[in-house]
């Protein structure tokens, strides 16, 4: 299987280092001269020097061959060039692209990107989650207006621990999704117990998403 | 394009200066979104123009500054081939933009986004034809 990667920032680099190791086909292409030769320092003559989203640069990398077509610059508006080239020039089969800003999730999948990495968003949502006494996160708004995916986690003294999360009396609406114990996420069963530090996901409406706060963590 | 229509210009620079008092004048309102605080000065003196200086241009957020949902025209007129591909594809399939126009140098994007359906404009296939005309290749 042949991958073309563009863009060897941390992202990129540390992909390509590892899908070397796993013995895959791989080609990356960085722009930055400096970089790039840093990369091909560390990985060997398995890097070009140039602008990913251009035709002849994909042209002279193989692109016509890849199988697989990642784009992981710092830009958006490149790596959505970069994949509508590989897509629609190299008929590549299978195209990638990180983002940075999740609002452009939409038009990335839109224009036929198969698989859209968001870069920034879930790190945000990991550093917010670290903060003590941070209520609800947030983590998505859902199509009916008004409605969000949200997580909260379980405080130690909170009432609905040691019960079962369908036992949870919540307003209409209002459900809990997901429930991640340790490392593992789970659907919501009768026989599962509601424990200290769990994290719920849970589709709340703006209405109630207090009351729901208050059941969750209430003592 | 109606004549109070709103038109939405993504990038300022001599194109953009050079577009505004005929689209001003025939009546329309026009927000120019740039990037670059020196050109924004020099058009700030047009009668009635909006301007709005950005950051980081790529976010979406710019756009629905600038009413991209109410424009009657957006036109990706940056010096960035790449930004001026994507903000032209979400003004036409996020917000529905009536007419929208994008600025490509690279002949091999010029020729892929015509191919998607998209107006492009760019001036180096048109020097490079009057250039060889010149000189009589």
């Amino acid at each position: 299987m042949f991958t073309i990667v563009v863009g060897g920032s941390e992202v990129g680099f540390s992909l390509t280092k590892a899908l070397v190791s796993a013995g895959h086909e791989i080609l990356i292409i960085e722009k930055d001269q400096a970089r790039f030769r840093l990369i091909v320092e560390e990985i060997g003559p398995i890097a070009r020097c140039g602008d990913g989203a251009d035709q002849s640069v994909l042209d002279g990398a193989g692109a016509s061959r890849a199988d697989v077509f990642i784009a992981a610059t710092g830009s958006d508006a490149t790596n959505l060039v970069a994949c509508q080239v590989a897509k629609n020039v190299f008929k590549t089969p299978r195209v990638l692209a990180l983002i940075r800003d999740s609002n452009n999730r939409s038009i990335f999948e839109r224009l036929g990107v198969d698989v859209v990495v968001d870069a920034v968003h879930p790190a945000v949502v990991a550093l917010e989650e670290g903060i003590p006494g941070q209520p609800m996160v947030h983590i998505s708004d859902l199509a009916p207006e008004g409605t969000e995916l949200v997580s909260v986690s379980v405080p130690a003294d909170s009432s609905i621990v040691g019960m079962s999360p369908l036992e949870v009396d919540l307003p209409p609406h209002n459900y809990i999704c997901l429930i991640t114990k340790r490392n593992e996420t789970r659907l919501p069963s009768d026989t599962m117990v509601v424990e200290a530090g769990d994290e719920l996901f849970l589709v709340v409406t703006a209405d109630d998403q207090q009351e729901v706060y208050d059941i969750l963590t209430g003592v | 394009m109606k004549e109070n229509g709103q038109v939405l210009i993504l990038g300022c620079g001599r194109l953009t200066e050079s577009l505004i008092p005929g689209l001003i004048q025939t009546g329309r309102r026009v927000t120019v979104i740039s990037e670059d605080r020196e050109w924004l000065e020099t058009v700030s003196n047009f009668p009635g123009l909006e301007i709005i200086l950005v950051t980081a241009p790529d976010l979406q957020d710019f756009l629905r500054q600038g009413d991209v949902g109410h424009a009657d025209a957006f036109l990706a007129l940056s010096g960035d081939d790449h930004l001026n591909a994507l903000t032209a594809q979400i003004a036409i399939h996020t917000h529905e933009v009536p007419r929208v126009v994008c600025r490509l140098e690279n002949p091999y994007l010029q020729q892929l986004y015509a191919g998607l359906g998209m107006k492009v404009v760019g001036d180096l296939t048109r020097m490079t034809q009057d250039i060889q005309q010149a000189i009589e290749l």
